[in-house]
């Protein structure tokens, strides 16, 4: 035991250099394996609060029920059992499996809103001006968080009191409604039985109120304010003073909760409660959200567990699934496309492991072999460089693991993939010196007969024959899987192993065929190496056809690959977002005009004048999103109409798209011309057609309708249509099928005159030309607001970090690597250039030699991965949900020359290191001892 | 583990402790026959010192590792004690490395662990092979002794002369109380002095510790001072030079060494290169049996063209 420990401490004393590189690279690893998948999930979870911050109000778990006096006929609650309720119902919630991580967790406090159904007021004593409106008024409670969220402008609050009916109303309320303080509000009481003769009850306003700053959330407008939320004309009195029926207001007032007892009391109708359970964004997770959503589909409030002893009866419901409909998707995406990467940066670090600890290995081989002569056993080698492995892999694993809790502080570590890596490192020293210690005194016994030795190897080379090919098969089979079941097939609970191991396969497998390639593309190219004058040809020559290392070589196809894939994966979601973003706002800005302030030809002339501005044009959409027009063939009757978006376009819009071409996913240069001759066109002849409308249609369009003569039904005229060509590019941001007209021709067959809603303007100075319109921030949209938006998106950037992190991370392995492999036959070369040296060559050409063996696999590794990399992007693009990343539709996959270029640059730059490493490794190299020794290495 | 039955004719090297016969062994490289060993018989008794010279090529050293257990024949019977040395398994060959043989290289720094002192790098052997600590100690001090190595036992190999490093060398190789040390051009790297050191050595190791020694040698030298000199050539044993000590009338000693051609099982003999071109003997030969030898003539012309 004692010489057992002797031995292998002295080993390791005189390999320290080794022993440290392979401590700080399993260091290296295991802080990768505890940070990518960290960094996968916290992106995730980041993704799942953005999407529930983002929905914002929508997804609250909102309960209804009715308040009003008890003797009712039907069961009703009390306000005070309602706000009990409200306090009980979090904790009713389902609960995580162990009590935390459940429905429960991921509520907030709840928010009551009472208010009485709408009845109309009158107001004694009030301007007789104002006698013709109508003043239609809801009474709602002043709980606590209502309480808390308004401010007293005038007056005083509402008296908690036996008798006292007091309200306060806003501002804006009040100047609806035409009160103030001290004015009076009647209000109808109900009929009792046996009198004729309604009566009604006073309410005195005695307060005037405004929405109280601190209690709105940053970026919060009041009326999305969860205690308002519920009662919104609470500060935005509904006008309808467009009606025919007269002007009339419809305003919320507020009272004590006794003040809503004694309202109850005199009317019939029940009031409305609502409670709004709110998430918070903060304390979601990506589990949490998938826990949330199945929690909520199964919420069943009947059941005593929520309900309790509250009688009334309750009703529920919540948009947290709608809201959070996209992120399952979104998840799976970007799931894909990090585990595609965490796994070839493991995949890579393995490799990088085998090829250290075979570096190792081989300059043990000659003690190994020594050990076996002296009659050492398997078992004992074996255990020995166990122990010693698995304390080189526990010091690594612990540097690891105290860097990561440094960098990352407050992490959770995915004990997997640590005891993945550490397993490796620790075994698979193990396993190369049990190789070596079986290969070396192996006697054999080999047979006499020759054929029998040729059959030997042919059976050899079958197997190898078979089993590469069964490599291939299998990387092709997984290839197809993927490919073939798309990223519905992948799970959101973890990372898919076939998906995340389809890098590494196809790595393999173009690293096998290289394999296999390499000496024929050498037999070509040697002959002409070897006829150049000089030795350095020879040299070369002889040095490339020695073949290729199969593991140096997957290491560095397979982190080529991932540098390439990868970046063409970034490359691919940025160009998608690009394509999506002209899609989804339609220019470089986007203005919609409101109703009170609608655009003019002047405005558009006025941002087309604007400096940087290429194009701006107008148009009114008016569409099937609203049923305001469908189309249906003039000769058959009685067959459904399809409604459609019309878009009535000026004639400058042509220009915008003529620029819009020009731009990805902007649409065929066919449109402009199309749309220029539309407005020709539309310039009435008097050949008798004017009774048409000439229009464009999309190709859906086209395809539902096989009757050239249409008939339009739109703003309640049937119009006569006659179509003059197709549109390809058509508005992402509206449904269609679409109908293109031009808005001066429809504006004249229509009943009232058309006003533009939406206005398109191009060029770099867009934004600054809109601005100038003076319309609100809510009405512009500006095209890179909306890309910095989309990447700025959680997933979309934690994928991205995750990219470059990877990148990164390979290009240090592929460095490692390509070093190790040049060091590991160095102590050969130093041999053959001490040699060379004695036959005349110059010392300073000694890096010939290393650059001779290690240029072409570098080359090799390039073709490799560059192929591998843009084959992982065209074959598994479809399967990554990229489009739900970019924004839009599935982006096609971009090969740019950049990534590629990149990566060139960078294999060279890593060869350039190796090199360096290579002549300083020998600088010290002494000819005659290491012709007479050996390698000094 | 061993041989019950070997094959080999038991009338065959009885009582050898190395009995070769026919052994063959044929390398295969890319579609190159290599036939290093063509049929050689060995016979090496207990307690005997012997030396393997012959060219480069001739498979001295392909012989050692077969004996040594690194290596296995192709073909022929191989026996070292009571192991055939073509039978054994995995598990055989470990112990018969451990305990039945030892072997030192021409490479003095191929025979040691650098980073381990001569004492314990004696001691590692008897540490594979289960030793108990204090015997291991005992052994180790022992060895060193005898070979007159015990001052330096706790030197590394790198403090250590190349004679020194091949006396502890020898030492390791004995550690286990093999039948049968194998030395591999054992004074290849030393100089005159230091290759008498190694052979005084070994000489001390098969008298004191009756372990029989087989040296491969280019070295006359080494070759000169041993019982029996058998040459290898093409693969097969040529002949071997059998010396003994003569002490004349007036006391004087002197070492007799003759040489002896080697009749294989076949009945094959080489004739050495110099009695063939002094003679002539080329193609066809005509023998005759005599009463008391075997007379070998040169074809004649006419005879030959007949």
């Amino acid at each position: 035991m004692r010489q057992a420990v002797t031995l292998s401490a002295r080993r390791a004393r005189r390999d320290l250099g080794l022993v440290v590189v392979s401590v700080l690279l399993i260091g290296f690893l295991t802080l990768l394996a505890a940070a990518l998948p960290h960094l996968l999930q916290d992106t995730l979870d980041d993704g799942a609060r953005e999407a529930v911050a983002a929905a914002g109000p929508q997804a609250d778990i909102v309960v209804t029920t009715t308040v009003g006096t008890p003797n009712a006929s039907t069961p009703v609650a009390t306000p005070e059992q309602v706000i009990q309720l409200a306090g009980e119902l979090k904790g009713r919630m389902p609960q995580g499996p162990d009590g935390t991580g459940g429905l429960a967790e991921a509520l907030g406090d709840p928010t009551v809103t009472i208010l009485s159904q709408e009845t109309q007021a009158t107001t004694p004593g009030a301007d007789p001006a104002l006698a013709g409106t109508r003043l239609s008024i809801q009474v709602g409670m002043l709980t606590s968080a209502q309480l808390h969220g308004l401010t007293l402008v005038d007056g005083a609050l509402p008296a908690d009191a036996a008798g006292e009916r007091e309200v306060v109303l806003s501002s804006a309320a009040a100047e609806a409604a035409s009160v103030g303080v001290g004015s009076v509000l009647s209000v109808p009481q109900a009929v009792e039985p046996g009198t004729s003769t309604p009566k009604t009850t006073d309410l005195t306003v005695v307060g005037i109120v405004q929405p109280a700053a601190d209690a709105l959330a940053a970026g919060v407008v009041v009326e999305d304010a969860r205690e308002w939320l519920d009662m919104p004309r609470m500060w935005a009195p509904s006008d309808h003073s467009t009606s025919v029926a007269g002007t009339s207001a419809g305003i919320v007032v507020l009272t004590s909760p006794l003040g809503m007892e004694l309202l109850g009391a005199v009317t019939t109708d029940p009031s409305d409660a609502t409670i709004r359970l709110p998430f918070v964004p903060d304390v979601f997770t990506a589990a949490l959200e998938a826990r949330v959503a199945d929690d909520v589909r199964a919420l069943d409030l009947g059941s005593d567990e929520l309900a309790g002893d509250f009688t009334a009866p309750l009703g529920v419901r919540s948009g947290f699934a709608d809201a959070l409909a996209d992120f399952p998707g979104q998840a799976k995406a970007a799931i894909a496309q990090m585990s595609l990467m965490i796994a070839g940066v493991l995949g890579v670090a393995v490799t990088v492991i085998v090829l250290l600890s075979r570096l190792l290995v081989l300059r043990r081989t000659g003690d190994v072999s020594l050990e076996r002569a002296r009659g050492a056993s398997l078992v004992s080698i074996g255990m020995r460089t166990l122990v010693e492995s698995i304390l080189v892999s526990l010091v690594g694993g612990g540097i690891g693991v105290t860097a990561a809790a440094v960098f990352i502080p407050g992490m959770e570590y995915d004990l997997l993939s640590i005891a993945a890596v550490l397993l490796v490192a620790a075994l698979t020293p193990v396993l190369q010196t049990l190789v070596v210690a079986r290969g070396s005194w192996s006697a054999s016994r080999s047979p006499a007969n020759a054929s029998a030795r040729s059959g030997i190897a042919r059976v050899a080379l079958a197997r190898r024959l078979a089993g590469e090919v069964t490599m291939l098969v299998l990387a092709a089979g997984a290839l197809f899987a993927v490919r073939s079941r798309g990223l519905l097939g992948t799970r959101t609970d973890g990372v898919d192993p076939l998906l995340a191991a389809a890098p590494l396969l196809l790595a393999l497998a173009v690293a096998l065929i290289l394999v296999r390639v390499y000496p024929l593309v050498v037999r070509l190219v040697t002959p002409f190496a070897r006829r150049t004058r000089g030795a350095l040809g020879l040299l070369g020559a002889v040095q490339a056809e020695r073949g290729l290392a199969v593991l140096p070589l997957l290491a560095l196809t397979l982190a080529v690959a991932l540098a390439v894939g990868g970046g063409l994966l970034v490359d691919t979601v940025r160009s998608g977002q690009v394509d999506a973003s002209w899609q989804s706002v339609g220019a470089d800005a986007r203005v919609t005009a409101s109703a009170t302030a609608p655009l003019t030809e002047t405005d558009v002339a006025a941002v087309a004048a604007e400096p940087g501005v290429t194009a701006a044009g107008s148009m009114q959409a008016r569409g099937a999103f609203n049923s305001a027009a469908s189309i249906s063939p003039a000769s058959s009757a009685g067959s459904s109409p399809v409604f459609v978006t019309v878009l009535a376009v000026d004639r400058n819009y042509a220009d915008v798209v003529d620029e819009l071409r020009d731009e990805p996913g902007g649409g065929p240069g066919s449109d402009v011309t199309d749309l220029r001759e539309l407005a020709a066109a539309s310039v009435p002849e008097p050949s008798g057609e004017e009774d048409s409308l000439p229009v464009l249609v999309d190709e859906r369009l086209t395809e539902r309708l096989d009757s050239s003569e249409l008939v339009m039904s739109y703003g309640g005229h049937n119009l006569k249509l006659r179509v003059t060509g197709t549109v390809d590019a058509v508005p992402g941001y509206l449904d269609g099928p679409f109908v293109y007209a031009d808005l001066d021709s429809l504006s004249a067959v229509s009943t009232v005159p058309l006003v533009p809603d939406t206005l398109l303007v191009m060029g770099p100075g867009a934004a600054a030309a809109v601005e100038s319109l003076g319309v609100t921030e809510d009405d512009v949209i500006l095209r890179t607001a909306w890309v910095d938006d989309q990447q700025g998106d959680a997933l979309v950037a934690g994928v991205h970090r995750m990219m470059v992190l990877s990148v990164g991370a390979v290009s240090l392995l592929a460095i490692i690597a390509l070093i190790a492999s040049v060091l590991a036959s160095a102590g050969a070369r130093a041999r053959s250039l001490s040699l060379l040296r004695t036959l005349g060559l110059r010392v300073r050409l000694g890096w010939w030699l290393a650059f001779a063996e290690t240029a072409p696999m570098v080359l090799a590794a390039l073709l490799g991965g560059i192929l591998a990399g843009v084959g992982m992007v065209v074959i598994l693009g479809p399967s990554l949900g990229l489009g739900t990343l970019a924004g839009g539709r599935a982006p096609d996959p971009v090969v740019s020359p950049v990534v590629i270029l990149s990566v060139i640059a960078g294999a060279v730059l890593v060869l350039l290191i190796t090199m360096v490493v290579e002549v300083a490794g020998h600088r010290r190299d002494r000819l005659s001892e290491v012709l007479r020794v050996g390698e000094t290495i | 583990m061993t041989i019950a039955n070997t094959g080999i004719d038991p009338s065959y090297g009885e009582g050898a402790l190395i009995v070769c016969d026919n052994v063959v062994r044929t390398y295969q490289s890319e579609q190159i026959e290599v036939q290093a060993l063509q049929g050689l018989d060995l016979l090496v008794y207990p307690g005997e010192t012997i030396a393997i010279v012959g060219a480069s090529g001739s498979g001295k050293s392909t012989l050692l590792n077969i004996l040594s257990g690194l290596d296995v024949p192709t073909a022929g019977q191989a026996r070292v004690g009571e192991w055939d040395l073509l039978r054994m398994s995995a598990a055989d060959r470990l112990v018969y490395r451990r305990d039945v043989v030892g072997f030192i290289w021409q490479q003095t720094a191929r025979n040691l662990f650098p980073y381990l002192s001569a004492a314990e790098n004696v001691a590692l052997p008897m540490s594979f092979a289960g030793v108990a600590a204090g015997e291991r100690q005992r052994r180790t001090a022992e060895l060193l002794d005898v070979l007159g190595m015990g001052e330096k036992a706790n030197r590394r190999p790198g403090q250590l002369s190349g004679g020194e490093q091949q006396r502890v060398a020898i030492a390791v190789a004995l550690a286990n109380h093999p039948q049968v040390l194998f030395a591999d051009e054992p004074t290849g790297e030393l100089d005159v002095a230091t290759g008498e050191e190694v052979l005084a050595a070994l000489r001390s190791a098969n008298t004191h510790l009756e372990t029989a020694v087989v040296i491969v040698t280019h070295d006359r030298a080494v070759s000169d001072q041993v019982q029996r000199t058998v040459a290898i050539r093409d693969g097969r044993t040529a002949s071997e030079v059998v010396r003994h000590t003569h002490v004349d009338e007036q006391g004087v000693s002197a070492v007799i060494a003759r040489e002896y051609a080697v009749l294989d099982r076949a009945g094959r003999l080489q004739l050495p290169a110099g009695y063939r071109q002094s003679l002539g003997l080329r193609g066809r030969v005509r023998l005759e049996l005599e009463e008391d030898h075997v007379g070998v003539w040169p074809t004649e012309r006419k005879e030959g063209g007949a």
